[in-house]
């Protein structure tokens, strides 16, 4: 640490070294942060849209959700059945199935019920209204900031077989898919899309979650024979299997962020190496002054370290700032991920730089405290 | 008067370690780009070119993509004798389809992986000319069924699981594979095709996805076009087969923005790298650029001598990139919508070659341009 002020000084001698290797540093931290945070915000978007005691029923052969169809009947006798606490039908209305980019996904869901299984965060004077009201519609507020919506507007969905809808309230559901999604009454649902009868997948809440295995094999065996057999899962891995599309795509960006740690490695070590080369003579005189191996070693570190922590800094809060200000998702399959940088992941990004530029700075260093102080004094470059 | 080449060869491997340091930075940065370039332009095109410039794709009214539209048979009865429509063995080269998601079970025990399926009849092979029976024959009998060489990805199995012979689990029944069909550069390769009959009746459907008809030229397309869309006695919804998977691949800009974003910074990660090693190059050897000018070398000769120096070891890096990049041709990724494969081609390497240039000149810029300024006597002086 004593170092810390001399480190800074050596920086600063050679401002544009230092400025190059730091940027270098802060671009490729900016990469991996930016890569990562799509991971994260898959991992937040499956805790944060589920909840733990709630079992999927979904049509079990269907691969895309907002096409599954299974008839209301199912949903009574699916309530009967011990183990289970409530039930809720949902009814997904989406523009398409497997496109990344631009999906718009209605849920027709019941009101008196909705609270029970999900959390969102809107004024319950707000939520009555919609509840009451027929055609009324509360928002995401993802959804609502793409579009401009704002509440009271009138909405129609040309592209959704023109569905409309009054919007009475935009919530807040942080990380969830939810956020992305317009919630209306699913009677009215049904009726405006003339699926009278049917709901997509079936909302189950067990009373005891040491059961869910159990109940998920009851209820899969009752409708076996039906004219619509049922795959139940509990709704993490529900979503997980929806998703499981982009995993290829998420999986091999992870891969880019490594390579970009590998970058800043080359970087720092290359941009410390000529650091060095340059400033033979000043190691020789340190040591002349009695400075130790281990000091010159401690050098070297702390000024690698404080550049790379530096660049990992800036580049680690640039990429905070642009993905968590930005309004880009990725939809699969009727769900929405976010991506999205935790304060964690910016600390540990930065901190994966210092690491990563000590590592650098090793073998370097090593070569710098080794120096025969004849030899490198008579050196001239 | 030019100062020889062997001038840069010799000054770079007096620093072996940091030209080669540098050469690898640059080819890491180049690498990760040209692969990411490689990922969107793969996947817009292999969406893009799914469809022919001759086709016309009829969906019900309002249906946005395939999925979502149910078409009554009997409109294919209506459609297929248009006089627009080509023939072949004076049959038409009409096909009607089913499409859809399902979950295929690969083995018991194992949670079933989503599949995409498509249920033809031959005249498909017609209609899509880009498909081409690679092994086995078209499955036309029941419990048949052929897939495309990217279904293995899409499934997340070994190819061996899905060779001839073989069978899979679809909507509760087992299929048996009779075929592979290849359909390079395109969507279908991801899919796998089965009788229409049967796999209709398998998902309890009556009506069809869509039907895809063949014109006999681009301006019987055009007036089909407009027949279809004005006439009274069927409703649907009609239009360009390349015009319905240009929109779909349109869905991946920003995707694909993102790409060029990350791309580009990648290149900027590389000019830093690239103008650390130059500035050294150059601010240790002031005295020896004071000797050149003094012995008649012109600044822009010497300039140009850096130039090349910083290009060096940036090609050096390009070329290995492009290389590396070039053992990821043909690698395979799972996307929602399928899968696609890399496509390294010349383009992307000349792309590839291009980012390393611009890395070369770059890096050079702000070095050139500080020691173009110095006065001969004070680089003479300089210690």
């Amino acid at each position: 640490m004593k170092f810390l002020p001399f480190a800074f000084k050596s920086l600063a001698r050679n401002p544009v070294r230092a400025l190059l290797t730091l940027l270098g540093v802060a671009v490729a931290i900016f990469l991996f942060t930016g890569v990562v945070s799509l991971d994260q915000g898959m991992q937040r978007m499956l805790t944060n849209s589920s909840g733990d005691d709630i079992l999927v029923v979904f049509d079990k052969y269907q691969g895309c959700p907002p096409l599954s169809k299974l008839p209301i009947s199912h949903q009574g006798q699916v309530a009967d059945l011990p183990g289970v606490a409530d039930t809720m039908a949902t009814l997904f209305l989406l523009s398409s199935c497997s496109r990344a980019t631009d999906l718009v996904a209605v849920h027709g869901i019941e009101p008196g019920k909705f609270r029970d299984f999900r959390k969102i965060d809107l004024p319950d004077e707000q939520y009555r209204t919609f509840a009451q009201e027929r055609g009324a519609a509360i928002v995401g507020e993802q959804i609502a900031r793409t579009y401009g919506w704002e509440v009271g507007q009138g909405v129609t969905l040309e592209k959704l077989g023109g569905v409309s809808f009054t919007i009475r309230g935009i919530f807040r559901a942080p990380g969830s898919s939810l956020e992305n999604a317009i919630l209306v009454d699913l009677d009215y649902l049904q009726f405006a899309t003339q699926q009278v009868g049917t709901m997509t997948l079936l909302m189950t809440k067990i009373s005891d979650q040491a059961g869910s295995g159990a109940v998920a094999e009851r209820i899969d065996t009752m409708l076996a024979s039906s004219s619509s057999p049922t795959k139940t899962s509990p709704e993490q891995s529900f979503i997980a299997t929806a998703i499981s599309g982009v995993t290829g795509i998420i999986g091999f960006s992870r891969w880019l962020g490594y390579v970009a740690l590998g970058i800043i490695l080359i970087g720092v070590g290359n941009s410390l190496a000529m650091t060095i080369r340059d400033r033979t003579r000043e190691f020789a005189i340190l040591k002349t002054l009695g400075f130790q191996r281990g000091h010159v070693l401690g050098l070297v570190i702390t000024e690698a370290a404080l550049a790379s922590l530096l660049g990992g800094t800036l580049g680690a809060s640039l990429a905070w700032l642009a993905v968590n200000r930005s309004s880009l998702t990725l939809s699969v399959e009727g769900f929405t991920i976010t991506p999205y940088v935790s304060p964690e992941l910016v600390l540990w990004a930065i901190a994966l730089a210092g690491i990563l530029g000590t590592l650098a700075a090793v073998f370097p260093a090593i070569r710098a405290s080794r120096l025969r102080i004849v030899q490198a004094l008579r050196e001239v470059d | 008067m030019k100062l020889p080449l062997r001038y840069n060869f010799r000054s770079l491997l007096r620093r072996k370690t940091r030209a080669a340091m540098t050469a690898g930075g640059i080819g890491l940065a180049v690498l990760v780009a040209v692969l990411m370039l490689a990922l969107a332009t793969g996947l817009t095109n292999s969406i893009r070119d799914t469809g022919h410039p001759l086709n016309a794709l009829v969906t019900s009214k309002g249906a946005e993509t395939i999925e979502f539209s149910a078409i009554d048979p009997a409109v294919l009865e209506v459609l297929r004798f248009s006089p627009y429509v080509a023939a072949a063995e004076d049959r038409p080269l009409a096909s009607p389809e089913v499409f859809f998601t399902t979950q295929a079970e690969i083995a018991p025990g194992r949670e079933p992986t989503q599949a995409l399926v498509r249920g033809v009849l031959p005249v498909a092979l017609g209609v899509h000319d880009q498909v081409r029976l690679s092994a086995g024959r078209f499955p036309d009998q029941p419990g048949e069924i052929m897939v495309g060489p990217l279904v293995a990805t899409k499934l997340d199995v070994p190819g061996e699981r899905l060779a001839i012979g073989q069978s899979l689990d679809l909507e509760g029944t087992s299929w048996k594979i009779v075929g592979e069909f290849a359909a390079p550069g395109t969507a279908f390769e991801s899919e796998i095709w089965g009788p229409l009959d049967d796999l209709m009746v398998a998902t309890r459907r009556s009506e069809l996805s869509s039907i895809v008809l063949r014109a006999t030229n681009a301006a019987a397309l055009d007036e089909m076009l407009f027949d279809f869309a004005t006439r009274t006695d069927v409703l649907v919804e009609v239009r360009p087969e390349t015009a319905y998977y240009a929109a779909y691949a349109e869905a991946f800009r920003p995707v694909q923005i993102m790409v060029y974003v990350m791309a580009g910074m990648l290149t900027l990660g590389g000019v830093f790298i690239g103008m650390n090693t130059l500035f050294a190059a150059v601010m240790s050897r002031i005295r020896e650029i004071g000797v050149l000018r003094t012995v008649g070398y012109h600044r822009r000769d010497i300039a140009l001598s850096f130039l090349i120096e910083s290009l060096i070891p940036a090609l050096v890096g390009g070329a290995l990139a492009c290389v590396i990049a070039l053992g990821a041709n043909g690698f395979a990724l799972r996307i929602p919508m399928g899968a696609f494969r890399f496509d390294v081609g010349p383009q992307l390497l000349a792309i590839g070659m291009g980012l390393s240039v611009l890395i070369g000149i770059l890096g050079a810029a702000w070095p050139l341009w500080r020691s173009a300024r110095l006065k001969t006597v004070d680089a003479i002086r300089h210690l």
